[in-house]
């Protein structure tokens, strides 16, 4: 995920509640709760959520526009199914996409050696900015797999 | 649906690879105050080839950083860690160290681990720079000193290096705000100064800074 | 299958606020062209100048001896206290001046450029694309 700036220690959490009805209840919160919370932040301010885009230098100019017009209210909503529990396979099924594109996103950027968050002392690793929200959406990733044995 | 989820949970993990040594995090970020003193980085790594390595060398860029690991020969599939030890010596701002390692099996090719440290300055001078255009009127300007967080420094003094431009220090606050005023004495001509701000911080090995007048 | 099914219903329903946001929103992105973030330049305008343009260089004194913009200064944190005051011989007031460090993402040169303005230097400007930029025009 996108965020700016923001840092989630749910993995203590996933680990106590993994499989019971209160854990489920929780971790479908949480992550409805972080799309949402993800998703509000980035529709107050397109313009430099685009621009953040472009920096991945994977799209081209107008689709990064569109797309910042576009992503946020999808996590938005998708979050606020989850948490609701509306449509909650859409919305896994969604959040599973939306996670595994961000992630590759900043995987590619890594290996890219893109200095996106950069401290920039200029060589090829990008700094630990990248890496953390990788880690990050792996845990997300993890939490939605486990959401989802419930429809196997 | 479980299995592409998991599959890209594992897929997704980019290591370095370096000959046979594989670095968990070649590159590692620090951001310290100078009264931590000095950091400590783990570098883990694993031998991910089919031969013994043996580490031979590990070798820094400076004397103020050590690095050191327990043993020297890792069998293929095991473990270990260089541990590096960054000591500040009361230096102030982005450090950048690096920590060559050489294998006996691959001499020609060692491992370049970096150690980065963001070394936070309190004390904020601004402006650094004052100044004047030729001709313009020789008024007196000011640049203020403030001491962010807890700590608390004192200006010892402050000193320019051209008589024309004279910088005069004053105490708003012992230990958190000071002010500079800085006078040109002759604005008919470019002329510059840089002033020594000698400080107590940090204790051990105190800084000076610097600030700057030009006329252009 | 019904998570598809209802992933697609939140995917269309997502676009009328979307296409909302596209319309009015007061902080929407461009359509037509690029957009510069704010003290960037492009380097077709920075090249209009001519030579009177200070060009300041963000990146490492390793990049910058292995190659940089001809007549350009370097001036990066690491070294800013040897840096600053050759730059300072070199900069009259409203002097534009262009910083540029590696590529179209790195932050150096908005560090670099935003540490000079908060000096009360300025014109700044930060080249959009960066060294990469520079040497994919030549």
């Amino acid at each position: 995920m996108l965020f700016r700036g923001q840092d989630a220690s749910l993995f203590r959490m996933g680990v106590a509640f993994r499989y019971g009805r209160a854990g489920r209840f929780l971790m479908r919160l949480v992550l409805g709760g972080l799309f949402v919370f993800a998703g509000t932040a980035k529709i107050y301010d397109p313009a430099t959520f685009a621009i953040e885009l472009e920096r991945y230098q994977l799209l081209p100019w107008k689709i990064c526009a569109a797309a910042a017009d576009y992503l946020p209210w999808v996590e938005f909503l998708t979050g606020l199914c989850l948490s609701l529990k509306s449509f909650e396979r859409g919305a896994l099924l969604l959040i599973t996409l939306l996670l595994s594109v961000f992630t590759l996103a900043l995987a590619s950027a890594l290996v890219r050696g893109l200095n996106i968050d950069c401290g920039c002392f200029g060589h090829t690793f990008a700094s630990t900015g990248t890496i953390l929200p990788i880690l990050r959406n792996l845990v997300l990733l993890l939490l939605a797999g486990i959401l989802w044995t419930k429809y196997r | 649906m479980r299995t592409p989820v998991f599959i890209l949970f594992f897929s997704l993990f980019a290591c370095s690879t370096y000959g046979q040594l594989v670095f968990d995090q070649p590159e590692q970020s620090f951001k310290a105050r100078p009264e931590q003193e000095m950091i400590v980085a783990k570098y883990r790594f694993t031998n991910a080839g089919k031969e013994l390595v043996k580490i031979e060398n590990v070798q820094t860029s400076c004397g103020c950083t050590t690095a050191g690991l327990k043993k020297t020969e890792y069998a293929p599939g095991e473990s270990g860690e260089i541990e590096a030890k960054f000591s500040f010596g009361g230096r102030i701002g982005k450090q950048e160290k690096a920590i060559r390692v050489t294998t006996a099996q691959a001499r020609e090719q060692p491992t370049i681990l970096r150690l980065l440290v963001d070394i936070e300055d309190p004390i904020q001078i601004q402006p650094e720079l004052v100044f004047w255009r030729v001709g313009e009127r020789p008024n007196t300007k000011k640049i203020q000193i403030t001491v962010a967080g807890n700590s608390s420094v004192k200006i010892l003094s402050v000193a320019s290096d051209n008589p024309s431009i004279k910088a005069q220090l004053s105490e708003v606050k012992p230990g958190k705000e000071y002010e500079i005023e800085i006078t040109p004495t002759d604005v008919s001509q470019p002329a510059g100064a840089t002033f020594l701000i000698r400080t107590d911080y940090p204790t051990q090995n105190p800084r000076t800074r610097y600030a700057y007048a030009r006329v252009k | 299958m019904k998570s598809v099914r209802q992933a697609v219903l939140i995917l269309l329903a997502a676009l009328v606020p979307a296409g909302v946001t596209a319309i009015v929103h007061p902080r929407r992105p461009p359509w037509s062209e690029e957009t510069l973030a704010p003290g960037e330049e492009k380097l077709r305008t920075v090249l209009s100048w001519g030579s009177v343009v200070l060009w300041v260089d963000a990146r490492s004194q390793r990049e910058y001896e292995a190659e940089h913009v001809p007549g350009s200064l370097l001036l990066n944190l690491e070294a800013w206290d040897r840096l600053f005051p050759r730059f300072l011989d070199q900069w009259s007031p409203g002097r534009k001046i262009v910083v540029y460090c590696s590529s179209r993402s790195c932050e150096m040169s908005h560090e670099i450029a935003a540490r000079l303005e908060q000096n009360g230097i300025s014109p700044v400007y930060v080249l959009k694309g960066g060294w990469e930029e520079w040497k994919a025009a030549k």
